[in-house]
């Protein structure tokens, strides 16, 4: 760890994680844009980078991002991402009410809490994850992406076939061009291009942020909002205001370190959760939406600490957290590096480079948080016509960087008319992406266990925790029809 | 959604189906106890078919009248601007990446910007962005941006 820090205050590698860090406070400030998205434009500016130095960049840019995200949800009511949603339920309020600064302040200091604390655990954490996970074979590693992929889906409350549909075209899709194991041509039709299968930055382009602009601009360009940036000065909280929150944070930490750790659950639905048990667990729960700043503490400190959470199944088990780590992970197996418990045995220096980075940034954000309150505004005042044409030309030029080839283009937009067929009904993204990247994985385990054991199928059902996991994934895909039925037969009962 | 939901489940399941029948005609040589790679595409198919079914019976439960209106205008719109990304594309293949940004970004700005576009502020927009990545990848990276095929 220790020499991950001494690299990282090399003079370049400093100015370049403090500007991913700043970049990634404005992309996750902005409406629409996110810190995940800044990952996915600049995974190709990695290229030609070393492996270290451009995963450090990555991780600046998600750090940021996540802590940014709250900027435009105290400021406007409008959340820079998902992980800021609950952030505008008091934030914007007290902004009305004129307690921007504080708003601002509590978020702020929050933010650096949930980063810093649950990347120390992590750091903590993950070597002993992944001592366990090395200990896990083919059969369990199959049931443990089967069970998040099935997580993940399950979270379409409404409709849980959509959830898992999308996770099922994603199977589909890792399965065009050469199988594992064997390298049988599958679904490419004869074309060269395809038989290396897709390409995974063109899906992440295509499905954020091509189809993201086209339905900004579809639904109709919104009109920019005049800020109000006076008086904003210091942190604005007292000491009395953290020690009236300190369960508030202890249990908003805790809910996001666990849903970040979980497969699929990131920050995105941290927040909510935080916030809802901030709330409920609170003496006065009818000040929460009127601009209460333990709303904005829960809701700040829970999605950050989601950062470290999901670090944690991405780096000891090489299974994405949420869809940022899915594109740090595509980053670092482009580098040439597999994730998983042999990270730290094979790659130690990427570890703790990523441990170190996450720490500095979340020191970087602050420090420019700080200093850049009375900008913020500003920033977001830059209308969409100024930064959309140029982050079309980045996807462009970004997958054609990674692939060589004009074909490319064809995949890029082809992603892109697929999620925006998927948002117009209603097929969560997030299922699919995920499937698509576990995808050769699990067919992999699938196949090994098959092969490893006499057993056949069944070594899937009567290993523990491979029967475990299954259990929770098919619990997981089946609740949400049961819970009616069990709610209905309880009220006939009583 | 109702409508939509049933024939985008009538949709799934007819992917479903096209993809077991593509996939039982993958020929490949099987070895010991391995399953071989038809199983998991049939797998990805069932999957695909069954929660199509699902998405069928929960939009035939839903009540009916909660439909969404087709917005055309609002369909029109994102087909231009997708178009506009098709035909910058199929530029760059074929005059190559520096003729056809600085026009692609102009036109993208003065697409989105609507009301407030200006000619001049296009320009240097335009200009710039294509700049910014030419110091970027070719400068700074080294990599090779995309050429012209016509000349």
């Amino acid at each position: 760890m220790i020499h991950a820090f001494i690299d990282l205050v090399h003079p370049l590698t400093f100015v370049i994680i403090l500007g991913a860090s700043i970049l990634g406070v404005i992309l996750g400030a902005i409406p629409g844009l996110s810190g995940g998205l800044g990952v996915a434009l600049l995974l190709p500016v990695t290229f030609g980078m070393e492996a270290a130095t451009g995963l450090a960049m990555l991780v600046a840019i998600w750090v940021g991002g996540v802590s940014g995200a709250m900027v435009g949800s105290i400021l406007l009511g409008i959340p820079g991402s998902p992980s800021a949603i609950a952030t505008c339920f008091d934030g914007y309020p007290m902004t009305r009410k004129g307690q921007a600064v504080k708003a601002l302040g509590a978020a702020i200091t929050a933010s650096f809490l949930g980063t810093f604390f649950s990347i120390l655990i992590a750091a903590w954490l993950s070597p002993i994850i992944a001592d366990l996970a090395l200990k896990l074979g083919p059969w369990e590693y199959f049931s443990l992406g089967f069970c998040a992929i099935a997580l993940v889906a399950s979270l379409s409350r409404d409709n849980v076939g959509k959830g898992m549909a999308a996770a099922a075209l994603g199977l589909l899709a890792a399965c065009v061009g050469f199988a594992p194991i064997d390298g049988t041509a599958r679904f490419s039709f004869g074309n060269m291009y395809l038989s290396s299968g897709f390409d995974l930055i063109a899906m992440m382009l295509g499905l954020f942020a091509l189809k993201q602009i086209v339905m900004d601009f579809a639904r109709g360009t919104r009109a920019v909002q005049k800020v109000e940036a006076r008086n904003i000065s210091g942190f604005g909280v007292t000491l009395q205001e953290f020690r009236d929150n300190a369960w508030n944070l202890v249990r908003s930490f805790g809910i996001g370190i666990w849903i970040g750790f979980l497969p699929g659950m990131g920050a995105a639905l941290s927040n909510m959760v935080a916030y809802a048990q901030a709330k409920s667990a609170s003496k006065h729960p009818e000040k929460f939406g009127k601009g209460c700043i333990d709303g904005v503490f829960a809701s700040e400190v829970s999605n950050n600490a989601s950062v470290g959470g999901s670090v944690i199944p991405m780096i000891a088990l090489g299974i994405p957290g949420d869809g940022t780590t899915a594109i740090l992970l595509g980053g670092l197996m482009i580098h040439g590096i597999q994730p998983g418990p042999l990270l730290f045995t094979n790659n130690p220096e990427i570890v703790y480079t990523v441990f170190a980075t996450a720490l500095l940034s979340a020191v970087m954000v602050l420090v420019v948080q700080f200093f850049g309150m009375r900008l913020f505004p500003a920033i977001l005042k830059v209308p969409y016509h100024y930064l959309y044409p140029p982050i079309v030309v980045l996807s462009f030029v970004g997958v054609f960087v990674n692939t060589g080839g004009a074909y490319i283009f064809a995949m890029l937009l082809g992603f892109a008319a697929l999620g925006i067929l998927m948002d117009l009904v209603k097929l969560p993204i997030s299922p699919f992406i995920l499937a698509f990247i576990l995808g050769p994985m699990l067919e992999s385990n699938l196949r090994k266990g098959f092969t490893y054991s006499t057993d056949g199928a069944w070594a899937f059902l009567t290993r523990p925790i491979s029967a475990g996991l299954l259990a929770i994934a098919v619990f997981s895909i089946l609740w949400p029809y049961l819970k009616p039925l069990l709610i209905r037969r309880r009220l006939s009962h009583g | 959604m109702q409508r939509i939901d049933q024939l985008t489940s009538l949709v799934l399941v007819a992917v479903g189906l096209i993809v077991i029948a593509m996939t039982s005609r993958i020929t490949y040589t099987s070895f010991t106890d391995d399953p071989g790679p038809r199983l998991f595409p049939y797998l990805g198919a069932a999957v695909l078919i069954l929660s199509g079914l699902s998405i069928f019976v929960k939009a035939c439960r839903d009540k009916p009248g909660s439909a969404i209106p087709v917005d055309r205008a609002l369909m029109l719109r994102g087909a231009m601007l997708f178009a506009l990304m098709g035909l910058y594309a199929l530029a760059m293949k074929l005059v190559g990446f520096y003729p056809a940004t600085p026009v692609a970004v102009f036109a993208l700005y003065w697409m989105i910007a609507g009301a407030s576009r200006r000619l001049w502020r296009g320009i240097v927009l335009g200009l710039a962005t294509t700049l910014f990545i030419y110091l970027l990848f070719t400068l700074g990276l080294q990599s090779y941006l995309p050429e012209a095929s016509l000349f």
